[in-house]
């Protein structure tokens, strides 16, 4: 079987992938969902760690107020319903990662459920439900390549607070499933409940495909994918394991239920080992925590406080402001940069001139340097100055990008570079008309090629008068006069 | 008073003779410490005993008193506790292999509030595995003797620390009651034993057995220091979301000897087959001193009482086959040796070969009551019929203000009788679960004789209400000398020598 | 409903319990005659009883504020490992193989 994740166009196959996702996403909070022990991502192993998330004898359980807080919040964000109580159950089973041989999760109360994401275009989105958001703890790192046939455990993850995002099979692509993770993750973003980094492992997924004929209802045979480690493997995976189901079905074969691990280098997903049983967690309700009221306007409160989400931004940047669904959907992917763009906007800055800027200069900068907007020197009051003297028709907009370069760097105010530099642009009528009618009186040859109508040798003219004001004409200003005096070429 | 050997006084007596300066801590733990070291060989009631830090602690309380400050209201009372309660210094073994060489970076929350009283820990003491027995028999290590007699099983399972503090080993203990693990051991071993309202005390540092039902509660000699050691124990705890926010009364100041009024309901069912005939008659005399007091005894009846132990022990067995489920071998306790074939098989062979049969008993019927396609049937429907045993117990607390039963359905059996078939064991159980069931508080204390054998007459009263069991114990303690007998112990174990 | 030792080693499994032979069926027995009794509950009513769970309903959940501090000292964490490797736990090697496909 080969490994050319789906190469056809998505048009063109006659089947149908269907994909749900459940998403782990690791609260952003200074101690863990249980006890106090810090959450701090790379301290030194085993060194955030007490009884509780150790499981040692005796220990029990305290819940995080603020994990549950966010994990409320994030649940009205993806647009559920909040339970009345949240109450947690024991997922039993043994590992050594697994301090207490049980996982403090929810089962049949969890904090939200029945809410959604939209995916795709803006304008015609389609709505994935979210069957259920709840909290749990993490368990304990393993790493198996600290000493050979042997693997060590550090404890300081085991507690870290989590909530878990399972949505319905409503996806349809790898592209669309690339496509709600990353809307999931702004979300995460925008609430500040989780900084939602796949790369660190704030972010995980494991997915669940089927595939079915085109036009067939009922759902296929699903395989759960793990070790999933990007968007681009599990945008791969998918398309790998669609291919690989279908192709099994074709050849009349059937489908296991089970589990496979995406790899990595190969590029296939490979069986797990298959266990003799199936798993039975022995669900029971928690008896060490005590079921906990969610009331209605606590909620309520968070939800009036949740900022603009960015679905809700995306669309206002493109049906109110009038920019692109690309543009409107760069500034919307990183909360910081959009909140840059409308503190330009509420300093005077045009949406169009605001908007080619931040995506261009200062993104490309930011780029560059490997720098983020919150390390941008420019506050936002100044760039927006610097615009206004590029719309007041004070400076060119080939000035600009010099004045741009140099405030970033010496942090000065843009009026004070334009005046040290004498950026200021010839406006003055009087004056250009003057220089203008002497370039022309120099320029014989090619005032009467542009009045034969060969229009190119007006550049050439345009550029003598820059020549003489030391590019500092107004060019529109300067184009506009020798339109005038010579007919328009 | 303060004349008497120090091992013959009880709580509240050497506590204040300590702070008043009459007597020295020193001296008091020596003389206990001296009597645990004549007396232990046959006994066997501890497991460990730490008699330098003991010491060392002691001669801080005695330093406090010279300096005119107040050590607390335990100041230089030796305690023993039961090794299923997490104590730094020493290992907390729980009477189990697996755990026998673990010692806790930490101290359980009611160790802490003993020491902050001025308290001073002798030791660990003995109980079946994991708390899962009514005998001591089910220690790994060696079982314990009632003082009562050699070849009597102490009840269980807080064994230990019943034996101690009836043979004058330390005039207090702690134990942890589950399904009258702390009631069982006082009947048998003529003391008073307590088990408080479920959240009265905090649970942390307790090994759990079956979280909603475990409590931590003292053993002494009298209703009144068990009173003065509620008052160190109970109370709220950050760190155990179970413990109740509900305020701490002054339990001594209800010992008022005054029961004119009180209302005594008599379950019926608690006098049903199974009960010998003389531990009835000794629990229906002690009654009868109580409404010679002035109580008003009511017959009452709690119906769902024959469901208590199945519901008990599919409630319990469900919640410690889980509880239990961290004990694999990978970051502390036994480990098994040799090679495995993978993490599955050392955790297997760690818990084959370090739990003990008993403890694994219940561990599969616990995960048998939780597996798929049986929950709704076992842990399911256990829950469901709790509900119904707490109700009756509400509904009767409308009419009564307290219960009065026996304890246990015999004295103390023999060794032996009872290991080879479970469920006669249980049955020792069948007065006591009712009350973990319904999280209400209970105390056992000695009410007469069987053959010199003693008897426990067990009062329950409703939540948070310790302070009418306290009053109604003390009142009965005033007007008979039940609970100041003593064992006579093997020779060479004479009141523990005690110097001036 | 009788217990089988099919059952008992299946539980077993799950609860992570080597049993010989022996004690495997001394479970069954042992076990069988326990399941028996408990069967007594099948004759209580039971109809829209709610199970009872926490014997202290009605008290509200206490909650931890989210302020960190500091853990056990690393030494004192691994104080009681049964095997360690510098500051992790040590156990046998938990990479899972994959079947071939």
């Amino acid at each position: 079987m080969s490994s050319n994740a789906g190469t056809e166009p998505a048009v063109d196959r006659p089947y149908e992938i269907v994909i749900g996702l459940e998403v782990h996403v690791e609260l952003t909070t200074e101690s863990k969902i249980f006890c106090g022990c810090p959450t701090r991502f790379g301290a030194e192993p085993n060194s955030q760690v007490c009884p509780v998330c150790l499981g040692l004898p005796g220990a029990l359980p305290v819940l995080n107020a603020f994990a549950l807080e966010q994990a409320v919040r994030a649940a009205l964000a993806l647009g559920c319903r909040i339970q009345e109580r949240a109450r947690f159950d024991r997922k039993n089973y043994h590992y050594p990662d697994l301090v207490k041989g049980y996982q403090i999760s929810q089962f049949d109360l969890p904090v939200g459920y029945d809410g959604f994401l939209e995916v795709g275009d803006p304008d015609n989105p389609r709505r994935i439900r979210i069957r259920r958001v709840h909290l749990e703890e993490d368990t304990g790192k393993s790493l198996h390549d600290q000493v050979p046939g042997a693997s060590v455990v550090d404890y300081n993850r085991s507690g870290i607070p989590l909530l878990e995002i399972v949505s319905e099979p409503d996806l349809r692509s790898a592209e669309e499933a690339r496509d709600y993770l990353a809307q999931l993750r702004q979300v995460m973003l925008y609430t500040g409940v989780s900084d939602a980094r796949m790369e660190e492992g704030s972010l995980r997924v494991d997915c669940n495909v089927s595939v079915r004929p085109r036009g067939s209802e009922t759902l296929g045979t699903v395989t759960e994918i793990k070790n999933l480690n990007s968007f681009r493997s599990v945008v791969r995976a998918i398309e790998y394991e669609a291919r690989r189901q279908w192709e099994v079905l074709s050849a009349g074969g059937t489908l296991q239920r089970e589990t496979r691990h995406w790899d990595e280098r190969r590029e296939v997903t490979r069986a797990a080992r298959r266990k003799e049983e199936a798993d039975d967690y022995r669900y029971f309700p928690e008896p060490d925590l005590l079921p906990v009221e969610l009331a209605a306007d606590w909620v309520e409160s968070i939800r009036a406080a949740l900022p603009e989400l960015p679905g809700a931004r995306r669309r206002r940047y493109v049906q109110a402001l009038g920019l692109s669904p690309r543009d409107a959907e760069t500034l919307v992917a990183d909360p910081e940069l959009a909140r840059y763009f409308e503190e330009l906007l509420a300093a005077g800055a045009g949406v169009r001139d605001a908007a080619a800027w931040v995506l261009t200069q200062v993104l490309g900068l930011l780029n560059a340097e490997g720098m983020t907007i919150a390390a941008f020197p420019v506050p936002p009051a100044r760039l927006a100055r610097l615009l206004a003297l590029v719309d007041e028709g004070t400076i060119s907009t080939t000035a600009a990008k010099e004045v741009f370069e140099e405030i970033v760097r010496t942090g000065a105010e843009p009026d004070a570079v334009v005046e040290a530099r004498g950026l200021r642009q010839i406006s003055d009528q009087a004056a250009l008309e003057e220089i203008v009618d002497r370039v022309i009186a120099a320029n014989p040859g090619p005032v009467a090629d542009i009045r034969a109508g060969k229009g190119k040798a007006l550049g050439f003219l345009v550029g003598q008068v820059m020549k003489e004001t030391r590019g500092r004409a107004n060019p529109q200003l300067v184009n506009s006069l020798l339109k005038e005096r010579l007919g328009g070429g | 008073m303060t004349d008497a050997p120090l091992t013959e006084l009880g709580v509240i007596e050497l506590a204040d003779a300590v702070r008043r300066g009459q007597r020295r801590a020193e001296d008091a733990v020596r003389a206990h410490l001296d009597r645990i070291a004549a007396l232990d060989g046959h006994l066997r009631a501890f497991l460990a005993t730490q008699p330098e830090a003991a010491l060392a602690r002691a001669r801080e309380i005695d330093e406090t008193v010279r300096r005119g400050a107040d050590p607390g209201p335990l100041a230089g009372v030796p305690v023993a506790v039961k090794d299923n309660i997490c104590m730094r210094g020493l290992p907390t073994t729980a009477a189990s292999r697996f755990l026998a060489d673990f010692e806790p970076p930490y101290d359980a929350t009611v160790i802490e509030r003993l020491h902050a009283a001025g308290a001073v820990i002798l030791g660990k003491t003995n109980l079946d595995e994991f708390a899962m027995g009514s005998s001591t028999e089910n220690s790994a290590f060696h079982p314990t003797v009632n003082p009562w007699g050699a070849d009597r099983v102490p009840g269980g399972s807080s064994g230990g620390s019943a034996a101690a503090v009836a043979a004058g080993q330390a005039p207090a203990a702690l134990g942890t009651d589950t399904g009258g693990s702390i009631r069982l051991p006082a009947a048998f071993c003529g003391v008073t034993g307590l088990k408080p309202t479920y959240g009265r005390v905090s649970r942390y540092g307790a090994i759990a057995f079956a979280s909603s039902l475990d409590q931590i509660g003292p053993f002494a000699r009298s209703a009144a220091d068990a009173a003065r050691l509620l008052a160190v124990l109970a109370g709220p705890d950050d760190r155990d979301g179970t413990a109740a926010p509900e305020p701490v009364p002054d339990y001594e100041a209800a010992l008022t000897g005054d029961v004119q009024g009180l209302r005594i309901g008599v379950p019926a069912e608690y006098f049903a087959e199974g009960v010998a005939p003389e531990v009835e008659r000794a629990v229906r005399e002690a009654i009868d001193v109580l409404a010679a007091a002035g109580a008003r005894v009511v017959p009452v009846s709690l119906p769902h009482t024959p469901y208590a132990l199945p519901v008990y022990h599919l409630v319990a067995t469900a919640e410690a086959s889980s509880n239990l489920a961290r004990f694999d071998g990978v970051r502390y306790g036994y480990r098994a040796r040799g090679p495995v074939s993978g993490p599955d098989d050392l955790i297997a062979r760690s818990r084959g070969e370090g739990l003990g049969p008993e403890v694994k008993l219940r561990i599969v019927l616990g995960t048998f009551a939780l597996s798929a396609g049986r929950y709704d049937a076992y842990y399911g429907k256990a829950l469901r019929v709790r509900r119904l045993i707490q109700e009756d117990f509400q509904r009767v607390f409308r009419e009564v203000d307290l219960l009065a039963a026996p304890t246990a359905p015999t004295p103390a059996f023999r060794f032996g009788e009872r290991s080879a078939d479970p469920l006669a064991m249980y049955m020792s159980d069948v007065c006591t679960t009712g009350v973990n069931l319904a999280g209400l508080p209970a105390a056992s204390i000695p009410c007469g004789w069987v053959e010199g054998l003693p008897v426990g007459l067990q009062l329950i009263g409703r939540p948070f209400d310790e302070a009418t069991i306290l009053r109604a114990a003390d009142a009965y303690q005033r007007r008979t000398d039940h609970h100041l007998r003593r064992p006579a112990l093997p020779a060479g174990a004479a009141a523990g020598g005690e110097a001036r | 409903m009788p217990v089988t030792p099919d059952d008992v080693r299946r539980v077993a499994q799950f609860a992570g319990l080597y049993l010989s032979p022996a004690e495997e069926d001394e479970l069954v027995q042992r076990i069988g005659q326990i399941i028996g009794y408990m069967e007594t509950l099948e004759a209580v009513a039971t109809e829209g009883v709610e199970p009872l769970i926490h014997p202290l309903a009605g008290s509200p959940a206490p909650l931890r504020p989210d302020t960190a501090r500091p853990g056990l000292p690393l030494e004192q964490a691994l104080a009681n490992a049964p095997d360690r490797h510098g500051p992790f736990y040590k156990v046998p090697s938990m990479i899972e193989e994959t079947a071939d496909d």
